[in-house]
């Protein structure tokens, strides 16, 4: 599809930027790519405050995959600071989170199918 | 090196607002058309509708074309009802779900219906962008919201219809020709014009598209192929459309709180936003509120024409409908009300002659540029807001009023220009 590995580099870009501006001492990103879709997982350490940071991944992480606004809003991924997180909430379809007081985890995925055949997550 | 840690996820991302379903939606989103199409339809004769609609359908739109004017009041809001109606059609047959941005859109067509827009003149942009699928194997729920903000550049497609110089037919053609290369050519373009201003400008459309008209217009000059085409202002009696428009604002906040589970609990979590984009209101806060903010933006800037001093004519309710659209997507109170101020502080000491009507508009479109004053404050909002009448009385010579969306160009050069420069005073934190 056109524009999809710049499409993942700029939401792993956006996260990579997010983290480091929570002062995330570590921060491991793993793609994982395959015919069907791509697996982003994350782990930051030592944030000052995790569950601040899960809250607000959990507010716009939980926007709905649109396909519409992937379109035309896809490349300030990596630009923005929360909205940016929206954006990349709009191009996933699933989104999971852990955390404790010491590290957090964060799993994105984005299925590679076509728009009409899609189901979409929180509708 | 370490390995991220497989674990088993305790919590999967899903939005907590309340949910309400997409045909619920789309039937409260109907309101404002079916409200413009009863009220077309009983202020219009027979004949005065069949004259009026043809007189949309031939103008040239290259210069400011108010339909009421032009059609009459009732042949244009029955016009602007019929474009809406499509979309919606267009959007429900696509299976999408209304979001901030489609909202947005929406009632960019319900305001530039009357001042603009067209189906004769607007539907080569779908015809492009279909193509532009085709082409990219992509679905067409991906570029409609584009196409349908795109639009904006209506008075491209009346410009080659030009009955002066050739047939109809041929007209027609160059029409489609140029309509469809347009609307295949915009999502790439508004997509990385988005870029320029990092999110600042809401409408971003007006920019990426106004870059565009620059081109057109210069070549098609530069040719010869210009002519003057008249202005028309409506400057009659508008108490239709602003009883219209408020009655509108009032139901769909009367819905917002029955949505909302009949209280305005969570309001205040909207104004927590600078709107910056992309802020889906609905999202954020859910549809109840989302409408209920659009009403009360609507009724506030209503109030604000009054005591002005304006009258409802369709730049002014073009410029009221876009605010309560992007009120769906960053747009509040608390951050359009400073460069509303601004603007009107600089209708005040501007010098250069420009119609008073269209500076009231000019205050109403600036509101593109509220998530500046969402992020950095209502003095800097109140500076844009000054900033934004100075320039934007200029800019229509840029594009020669190939584009309709004058201000979302003046707002984006604003917004361009300014976001590096608050960079510039901006300290990096320690980390």
């Amino acid at each position: 599809m056109k524009h999809e590995m710049k499409k993942i580099g700029n939401i792993v870009d956006e996260i990579t930027t997010y983290f480091l501006e929570q002062n995330a001492k570590e921060l491991n990103i793993k793609v994982n790519t395959s015919d069907e879709k791509i697996e982003i997982l994350v782990t930051a350490k030592q944030m000052s405050n995790t569950s601040g940071i899960a809250e607000n991944l959990k507010k716009y992480l939980s926007y709905p995959r649109a396909y519409e606004m992937e379109e035309y809003y896809w490349e300030l991924a990596g630009e923005n600071e929360k909205e940016g997180l929206a954006i990349v909430g709009s191009m996933v379809d699933e989104a999971m989170l852990d955390h404790n007081d010491e590290r957090l985890y964060l799993k994105v995925i984005r299925l590679r199918h076509k728009a009409s055949s899609s189901k979409k997550k929180g509708n | 090196m370490e390995s991220i840690k497989k674990k088993e996820f305790s919590t999967v991302l899903e939005s907590t607002v309340p949910k309400v379903n997409m045909i619920a939606m789309y039937r409260v989103l109907l309101i404002l058309p079916t409200m413009f199409l009863v009220a077309g339809i009983m202020i219009s004769t027979p004949s005065g509708f069949v004259e009026g609609i043809n007189n949309i359908r031939l103008v040239g739109d290259t210069t400011l074309s108010d339909y009421f004017e032009i059609g009459g009041i009732g042949p244009a809001l029955i016009n602007a009802a019929v474009l809406v109606y499509v979309n919606i059609l267009l959007l429900y047959k696509l299976d999408l779900k209304p979001n901030g941005i489609i909202i947005a859109a929406l009632f960019l067509l319900s305001g530039f219906g009357l001042l603009g827009k067209s189906i004769y003149n607007t539907w080569p942009f779908y015809l492009g962008g279909w193509i532009y699928c085709k082409y990219h194997n992509k679905s067409y729920k991906q570029v409609v919201v584009i196409n349908m903000l795109s639009t904006c550049l209506a008075p491209v497609c009346s410009l080659f219809i030009r009955i002066d110089v050739y047939h109809y037919v041929i007209g027609f053609m160059l029409m489609v020709i140029v309509g469809a290369f347009i609307g295949f050519i915009m999502p790439p373009i508004s997509a990385h014009a988005m870029t320029m201003h990092s999110g600042y400008n809401l409408y971003n459309m007006g920019l990426a598209a106004g870059l565009v008209a620059m081109a057109i217009n210069a070549w098609t000059e530069g040719a010869g192929y210009r002519i003057l085409t008249p202005s028309y202002l409506y400057y009659g009696d508008t108490t239709i459309p602003m009883i219209i428009l408020s009655a509108y604002c009032l139901i769909i906040i009367i819905i917002g709180y029955i949505l909302n589970g009949k209280t305005f609990k969570g309001l205040k979590e909207v104004y927590k936003y600078p709107g910056r984009a992309v802020t889906d209101t609905i999202q954020n806060v859910g549809f109840g509120l989302t409408l209920v903010n659009m009403g009360t933006n609507g009724l506030v800037s209503i109030i604000y024409v009054i005591i002005v001093g304006g009258i409802f004519n369709a730049p002014i309710v073009a410029g009221i409908c876009t605010i309560i659209g992007f009120s769906a997507f960053g747009k509040h109170i608390k951050n359009c009300m400073p460069i509303i101020i601004g603007a009107t502080i600089a209708s005040y000491i501007i010098t250069t002659i420009a119609d008073p009507y269209m500076i009231i508009a000019a205050a109403l479109f600036a509101t593109a540029l509220a998530p500046i004053a969402g992020e950095f404050g209502a003095l800097i909002g109140i500076g844009v807001g000054i900033i934004h009448v100075f320039l934007v009385v200029n800019v229509s010579s840029f594009h020669g009023g190939l584009m309709l969306y004058n201000n979302g160009l003046s707002t984006g050069i604003i917004a361009t220009l300014f976001v590096p420069m608050m960079d510039a005073f901006k300290r990096e934190r320690k980390i």
